[in-house]
């Protein structure tokens, strides 16, 4: 007799479970997954945002941009040479993304850079393709069937300032090898070598 | 940089024409861009604001719409060589310091070509002026100088025993003798058998043995 | 039958359960943990070990804090605990009374008969035994008792039945029972006050938490981990940081041991160790302890302590990008960091112990080894030490610091004589490691170089390479931990002058030669002769020829006069007939060719397509200006 109650009871106590188990076991393994896959989307979706540009400021196309829709427009010739700065740059940042991606890919394959910088790279060569496109149709605004004569222009204005800017450069080079090996320069502009033996 | 334009753009909704607002002025009588008092320390601005004038003077003083070809100038060519010729004359003639300024000066000549100006052409005239200008800087004993004219000249990847020999020498003049060393051996990669090469090794390394306490 | 399960009521099962379970995981941990303990402490003293000690208490302090204690570690808590609940478990099921609910049935034993007894014989015993233990026939007793002596007399009644009446017989035989099949149990290890009423909602929870929470927290924060450290150990923030710095570089601009530490300070490592300081106040504790400013902060040592980390990645990136300078520069930063000295062309002055910076910076001398030819009165006026005492610490770290010494270094194909076209090959090098009082040259017998090529050889050639003993612990007594450094070899096209190859790193080298004097160094007979081996990854190139490389290998801790030699990849076999240069492909030409054609061709034509005469001779016209274009197009950037 006494037996059998206690069966019963611990029945009944089971059976008082079983009613809000699966419900509360579903709701909260739901819940978890929701808030997770919510905030994993969030946190993505921010750094989306928040994902700085492959390159710095590309200051020839805010110079277009701002001459281009200026009122008054400056002069034709002015936003001309707005537009090859543009282009010129445009053809230096794809040179630059073609020239590192066999780094960008080998350094992703060997696991010493995230999936993010990857999809940045990525990202990079799609919008300097999309320049390159907002460039030419740019031109073709000017004169249909300028495309020709003006690329091979773009080249020569890219190499010619980077030649320029070395050049300028060594004075700068100078200052800092001269720090750098600690060669005093005297009043009279001799210089002092620190280790050499006379 | 996009998240920043966005703002200026739901701000200013009513200046329509300008997206971006950068701190700049154009003068439509000289028709030059000028960077405004207030961001006058953004070097970076200030550099291309200088290359878009360049380009765009260069447009101007030009006759037709767009430039035909990268064909060299006709008017600076000749300037620019007669100025390098008497820099050799003046080089010839052991007057280092006055064959110096010859070549700054056409230096200097050679950069107001246009930039669309062949620069194939362009970077070959910079170097031959370099190549002398380095010589002479090596015969009055500016080593500093000599070093960054043959150090740009390496650095575009010229490439010939001279080249290396001309850096060379201006480092281990300034005691910077491994550089030179590993200056040297590298000629030699590329010229097996350049005696002046094999000699100024032979004294560098000496020199190195010299330095370590070895001879 | 009964086919619920029941728990475990009586507390029997599960602590011998959760006793297996524990024994199984405990045995293999704390055999590692045994072993391990006893592995180090038999460590061996290296050849060539400075141990001279000129550590900053406050380093000193540092350095036992960050060391992680061998003994009180989590692991060793965690198989502490282990064997205490072990311990306890047994002491449990040792003292719990087990009670079996079948218990084995033997009617033999239970009639107090020999096995074999005749039934006749059976049947008089149980008739003595039943007057005897007949619950009638006992009086006296208490309740307790009287329901003992019924069982038991039940069971004697069973047993004798089963070895005489014909049913219950075959019963016992089949079932070992003479009731016939027993009620089958199955068991679950819980304890029952897990299960029993109140407390079963609890149990319930607590596997939601953990199937719900703790698990997929476990995971997903397993994941991010993996996602925001890169495989090298170091932030994907700080690899983007890196990576940056490498595309926005200016080649005009000359790296210095500045340029680094700027581009260090950046690293988000630092963003997480220190959240309220900004990049120039992580750059001024870099400064600080390179010029060894007192007093020490903490902070600094913390800083200074992860920068190897950063720097070995940075190299890799700066390798990968093939600019030798800047890995060049990031290795000399290292040794700075390493050392705490700052820029400066006596750095194999200032890394000695008692030196006095401002006398040492007058001097003309540069190099230890020229150091070592002057008297001891010279030296003390060299590096401003006045005491005798201070300048044999002085000297003991000046002739202990490793330098090296080419021998030989030379292109090597497995099992091959000459460099054979398209193979797998290496750079051997040969050194001999020197002190900086051994001066001149030193004779070393050609079968000291040579390497017999056996099947082992063949198979591993680093073999030999992995032989060496390992270098002993560097000195560096103002570097924030125990550091054992080591060389990396940078290898690069002579070409153009970039790297070729990842770094190579290698801490394997016997010191022995500091030891010799320098009659034994000139001698030659008891130098021993070290090897590196350069694997190269690409295979030799199809095309005979000779293919210059530039190697340098420098030491990560100490300033010394760093290797930098050419080698020759002279390549040998008949020749072929495809002309393939070892050029690592430059992209510039192509991508320039591309970038053109994007704009040139109506839209987006590929340059793959170009094959007209007009674009072919284009591309070569621009092959002329690739190379002012690497050095020279990053510079539209401004700082």
């Amino acid at each position: 007799m006494a037996d059998n109650q206690t069966t019963e009871q611990t029945e009944q106590v089971i059976s008082k479970i079983s009613v809000f188990t699966p419900i509360i076991y579903v709701t909260v393994v739901l819940t978890a997954l929701v808030v997770f896959s919510i905030n994993y989307r969030k946190n993505k979706i921010n750094a989306l945002y928040n994902r700085q540009p492959f390159f710095k400021r590309n200051l020839p196309k805010e110079l277009h941009f701002e001459l281009r829709d200026s009122d008054p427009k400056p002069n034709e010739k002015v936003l001309k040479a707005a537009l090859l700065r543009r282009g010129a740059e445009s053809i230096r940042r794809t040179i630059k993304l073609k020239e590192v991606q066999p780094f960008i890919t080998a350094l992703y394959q060997k696991g010493s850079i995230g999936d993010d910088l990857y999809e940045r790279y990525q990202t990079a060569t799609k919008l300097e393709e999309l320049e390159v496109q907002e460039i030419v149709a740019e031109t073709e605004k000017y004169k249909a069937g300028w495309i020709p004569k003006f690329v091979p222009l773009l080249q020569e204005i890219c190499f010619n300032e980077a030649l320029r800017r070395r050049y300028s450069a060594i004075e700068d080079r100078k200052l800092d090898l001269l720090d750098q090996w600690e060669i005093k320069i005297s009043k009279d502009g001799i210089l002092e070598f620190p280790n050499k033996e006379k | 940089m996009n998240i920043n334009n966005i703002n200026i753009k739901n701000n200013n909704n009513n200046t329509t024409q300008s997206i971006m607002s950068l701190p700049i002025t154009y003068d439509p009588i000289t028709k030059i861009i000028s960077i405004n008092e207030s961001a006058q320390n953004d070097q970076e601005l200030k550099e291309e604001i200088d290359q878009l004038n360049r380009l765009s003077k260069d447009f101007i003083n030009l006759n037709s719409e767009i430039p035909e070809s990268p064909e060299p100038s006709k008017t600076l060519t000749p300037l620019i060589k007669k100025l390098v010729t008497s820099g050799i004359d003046a080089q010839k003639r052991g007057k280092h310091h006055d064959a110096i300024k010859q070549f700054s000066l056409a230096i200097d000549m050679a950069s107001r070509r246009s930039r669309w100006e062949a620069f194939a052409i362009q970077l070959q005239e910079l170097n031959l002026i370099l190549m002398a200008r380095c010589d002479s800087y090596i015969m009055t004993k500016n080593w500093i100088d000599a070093y960054n004219d043959a150090d740009m000249l390496l650095g575009t990847q010229v490439n010939t025993p001279e080249n290396f020999l001309r850096r060379a020498t201006a480092a281990s003049n300034m005691g910077r003798l491994t550089q030179a060393k590993y200056d040297l051996e590298r000629g030699l990669c590329f010229v097996e058998d350049d005696e002046r090469i094999k000699t100024q090794l032979g004294v560098v390394n000496r020199l190195i043995a010299v330095e370590n306490g070895d001879l | 039958m009964d086919s619920r399960y029941n728990y475990d009521e009586h507390s029997q099962t599960w602590p011998v359960f959760t006793l297996s379970v524990l024994v199984v995981t405990l045995i293999p941990f704390t055999i590692q943990a045994v072993s391990n303990a006893f592995s180090s402490t038999k460590e061996e003293p290296i050849v060539g070990e400075i141990k001279l000690d000129k550590v900053d208490s406050q380093i000193k302090k540092f350095r036992s804090n960050r060391k992680p204690s061998k003994i009180f570690t989590k692991k060793n808590l965690f198989i502490l605990l282990g064997w205490l609940s072990i311990g306890a478990l047994i002491y449990h099921i040792s003292i719990t009374e087990v009670k079996t609910q079948v218990s084995a049935f033997d009617p033999y034993d239970l009639l107090g008969v020999e096995y074999g007894t005749s039934e006749k014989d059976i049947k008089s015993h149980f008739r003595k035994l039943s007057i005897k233990f007949h619950p009638d026939k006992q009086r006296n007793l208490s309740e307790d008792e009287k329901l003992k002596s019924e069982e038991h007399f039940v069971l004697l009644t069973k047993a004798y039945k089963a070895l005489t009446e014909e049913t219950t017989r075959e019963n016992y035989e089949k079932y070992g029972h003479p009731d016939g099949p027993q009620q089958a149990s199955h068991g679950i290890a819980l304890p029952k006050f897990l299960i029993e009423g109140k407390s079963s909602p609890l149990l319930l929870a607590l596997y939601i938490v953990l199937i719900g929470g703790v698990l997929p927290y476990f995971v997903s924060s397993w994941w991010s981990k993996t996602k925001t450290y890169t495989k090298k150990g170091i932030h994907v923030e700080t690899a983007n940081l890196f990576v940056e710095k490498l595309l926005n570089h200016k080649p005009s601009i000359i790296v210095r041991v500045d340029t680094i530490l700027t581009w260090l300070s950046e690293a988000t490592e630092f963003k997480i160790l220190f959240p309220n300081k900004s990049n120039e106040e992580i750059f001024q504790l870099f400064q600080n302890h390179l010029n060894r400013k007192t007093p020490i902060s903490d902070d600094q040592l913390k800083a200074v302590a992860i920068t190897p980390s950063l720097i070995a990645g940075l190299i890799d990136f700066a390798a990968s990008f093939r600019n030798t300078e800047i890995s060049n520069m990031a290795v000399e930063t290292l040794k700075h960091l390493v050392q705490a000295v700052p820029e400066s062309t006596k750095n194999e002055l200032l890394q000695l112990p008692n030196v006095d910076q401002t006398i040492v910076q007058e001097q003309k001398i540069v190099r230890l080894g020229k150091l070592l030819t002057l008297g001891n009165e010279e030296i003390k006026k060299t590096l401003g030490i006045k005491d005798d005492l201070k300048l044999k610490e002085t000297l003991d770290v000046a002739t202990n610091i490793p330098i090296l010494k080419l021998i030989k270094a030379e292109f090597k194909v497995p099992g091959e004589v000459v460099v054979t076209p398209e193979s797998t090959c290496y750079i051997s090098v040969k050194v001999v490691v020197k002190s900086a009082k051994h001066h001149g040259e030193t004779q070393i017998s050609e079968d000291k170089l040579k390497e017999n090529d056996t099947l082992e050889t063949l198979r591993d050639p680093y073999q030999i390479v992995n032989a060496q003993p390992s270098l002993p612990k560097s000195f560096a007594p103002f570097f924030p931990t125990e550091r054992r450094g080591g060389f990396v070899a940078l290898t690069s096209l002579q070409k153009d002058t970039k790297i070729t190859e990842s770094p190579a790193f290698f801490q394997k080298l016997s010191l022995s030669n500091l030891e010799l004097t320098q009659e034994q160094y000139k001698d030659g007979s008891k130098v021993s002769v070290g090897t590196f081996k350069i694997p190269i990854t690409s295979p030799t190139p199809a095309q005979e020829g000779k293919y210059q490389f530039r190697v340098v290998i420098k030491s990560t801790d100490y300033f010394t006069q760093d290797l930098d030699f050419p080698v020759i990849m002279h390549v040998q076999n008949p020749p072929r007939l495809e002309e393939v240069n070892y050029d690592i492909p430059d992209p510039d030409e192509d991508s320039l060719a591309g970038a053109v054609a994007q704009m040139k061709g109506e839209k987006v034509k590929r340059v793959d397509d170009d094959s007209d005469d007009e674009d072919s001779e284009f591309e070569e016209e621009l092959s002329d200006f690739e190379d002012i274009n690497t050095d020279t197009e990053d510079e539209a950037e401004g700082n």
